[in-house]
């Protein structure tokens, strides 16, 4: 999963490089609605595994060009607040150089950089993502330690709405992850769920 | 989704559209609105409104002061006069294929819309649905030869090599699918088709033959994609390969998303726009959707012309977004 460093994530996107993060954001959602599991489009054209791989190529280049753009700064104010201590508390945590196969982050850090949060942060699928990183947390982790199944975590970081279960188990989901991730689980339920929404009825209307 | 929605005067040029107003001033001396364009309507799928849609196209380039002709080349079932509300005439394509008639101008009957006539092929015995390579090559000489600004040429359904030759020797060739998981089977189907056969016609043109042959024969020719072929010529002879990547990039196919119903089905071209750069690579150009219209086919039903104007606004505002984007898709290529 973590063989394309060399992989341009402005080409990806199919964005010329320097694009704001506001376009990152909407070239990435154009294509990851276009290139859902599952989607008509889709149809004949590609099997579980390429679309896998092409998910997460996607996911990648957005990710990385979210922290590029906009969450680069080291998340200062999250640390003093929340003190997190990144793989203190994951024992059983991939050693750090591993990590850094990752695309690298500009910190000496070993985990990526943590988002800025403040109370205008939409806790997106994305940004769920670039937190457990930050965290220094991996999905197989996340898996062990909220017995929340891999395919559905990562259908809910990358915002697969239409593969996701229904509300009540969604809440259950997003507000398990978000504690262990140190968040307010409220808040991020609320702000996922709006996500959702506005991307449901955009969807039908 | 529609953003673009011209004012819509029936017949009347729109006003709207900078491009097919600028060269009028020109007009008296027979100059051309646009170089002579051929327009192939294609698409994997039988039963999918492509007649109708190409009906309903010509109609809307005819509304545009371009002289349209249509061109029923489904030459298997041809029908295209009761969509337009007039009898059966008397000499079809068949016609011409058989040296019956010399000139496909003698074929042309008009129609009861301002510069819109239309060559039938309703009488085509059977046999003329296999036209032979030569028979075609002849047919299309002629149809470039006819005084008009714009052909439109309504495809038989299917994949045979007879459907996609006129593809593709249409200056643009374009794909129609409806949101239904065969038809966009079909569709990726028809445009990987249409590459194979548009590769052999190359084949001529730049000695790559043995090359391209043997790459396809070493990786299978019939599950590569045409990117995936790109990229096997390159890693044998970068020269050729960057030929290949060249003339891939000109192949481009247009594509229309026809009766939409759900409105989630909206996104349905941009999307397979997107998948087929991505995964195909080949550069499907969407022109936009027509929604699903319960008066066209009791229109179609009751042999009532599929173009009047009772079919309203909306039906209007399709064709419009499609005509416009098309023209500009003519007037890029004119450039480049």
């Amino acid at each position: 999963m973590k063989r394309r460093t060399k992989e341009d994530p402005w080409e990806v996107l199919g964005l010329k490089p320097g694009a704001s993060a506001s376009e990152v954001r909407r070239a990435y959602e154009r294509l990851a609605l276009a290139l859902t599991p599952g989607a008509l489009a889709l149809y004949s054209l590609i099997n579980d595994e390429e679309q896998q791989r092409l998910n997460e190529r996607l996911r990648h280049a957005y990710v990385t060009l979210l922290r590029a753009t906009s969450g680069s700064l080291p998340g200062k104010r999250e640390r003093q607040e929340r003190a997190p201590a990144p793989a203190a508390d994951t024992p059983d945590a991939a050693p750090p150089p591993v990590r850094s196969a990752e695309p690298p982050p500009p910190s000496p850090d070993s985990s990526p950089p943590m988002p800025v949060i403040d109370e205008a942060t939409e806790f997106s699928g994305a940004m769920l993502r670039l937190i457990r990183e930050a965290r220094g947390l991996t999905l197989r982790e996340v898996v062990d330690r909220t017995r929340i199944r891999t395919q559905q975590l990562v259908w809910l970081e990358e915002e697969v709405y239409n593969r996701l279960p229904e509300r009540v188990y969604l809440r259950g989901f997003v507000m398990t992850y978000a504690a262990l991730l140190r968040l307010d689980p409220e808040r991020v339920w609320t702000s996922y769920e709006q996500r959702q929404q506005a991307a449901m009825s955009a969807a039908t209307s | 989704m529609t953003t673009l929605t011209p004012p819509f005067p029936v017949v009347s040029g729109t006003g709207s559209e900078p491009a097919t107003r600028a060269p009028e001033t020109d007009r008296g001396a027979r100059p051309k609105l646009l170089p002579h364009r051929i327009i192939a309507i294609g698409g994997g799928k039988g039963g999918i409104g492509k007649s109708i849609l190409a009906v309903s196209l010509a109609v809307e380039l005819a509304r545009r002061e371009l002289r349209v002709v249509l061109v029923d080349c489904d030459l298997g079932g041809a029908n295209l006069h009761s969509l337009l509300g007039i009898d059966q005439p008397t000499s079809s394509l068949s016609d011409f294929v058989l040296r019956r008639a010399a000139n496909l101008s003698e074929l042309q009957v008009p129609t009861t819309v301002p510069l819109l006539s239309l060559i039938s092929g309703a009488r085509n015995p059977i046999p003329i649905a296999n036209p032979l390579y030569q028979q075609k090559v002849r047919l299309l000489r002629a149809l470039k030869k006819l005084d008009a600004d714009v052909l439109v040429l309504d495809l038989g359904a299917g994949t045979h090599y007879n459907v996609v030759d006129f593809f593709l020797l249409a200056h643009h060739g374009i794909l129609v699918a409806v949101p239904e998981p065969t038809s966009v089977e079909n569709a990726y189907r028809f445009l990987k088709a249409a590459f194979l056969r548009w590769l052999k016609a190359l084949d001529s043109r730049h000695e790559i033959k043995d090359l391209i042959q043997d790459v396809a024969r070493a990786e299978a020719l019939a599950a590569i994609t045409p990117a995936e072929l790109v990229s096997a010529v390159t890693r044998r002879d970068a020269a050729i390969g960057a030929t290949l990547a060249q003339e891939l990039a000109t192949f481009m196919p247009l594509l229309i998303v026809n009766l939409v119903r759900d409105t989630r089905d909206l996104t349905l071209g941009e999307s397979m726009s997107i998948a087929s750069r991505r995964l195909l690579g080949i550069e499907l150009t969407y022109l936009g959707h027509v929604r699903y219209y319960d008066q066209l086919w009791r229109a179609v039903r009751a042999h009532r012309p599929v173009f009047s104007d009772q079919l309203g606004r909306p039906f209007a505002a399709d064709l419009a977004v499609i005509g416009g984007r098309l023209l500009a898709c003519v007037r890029a290529e004119e450039l480049a």
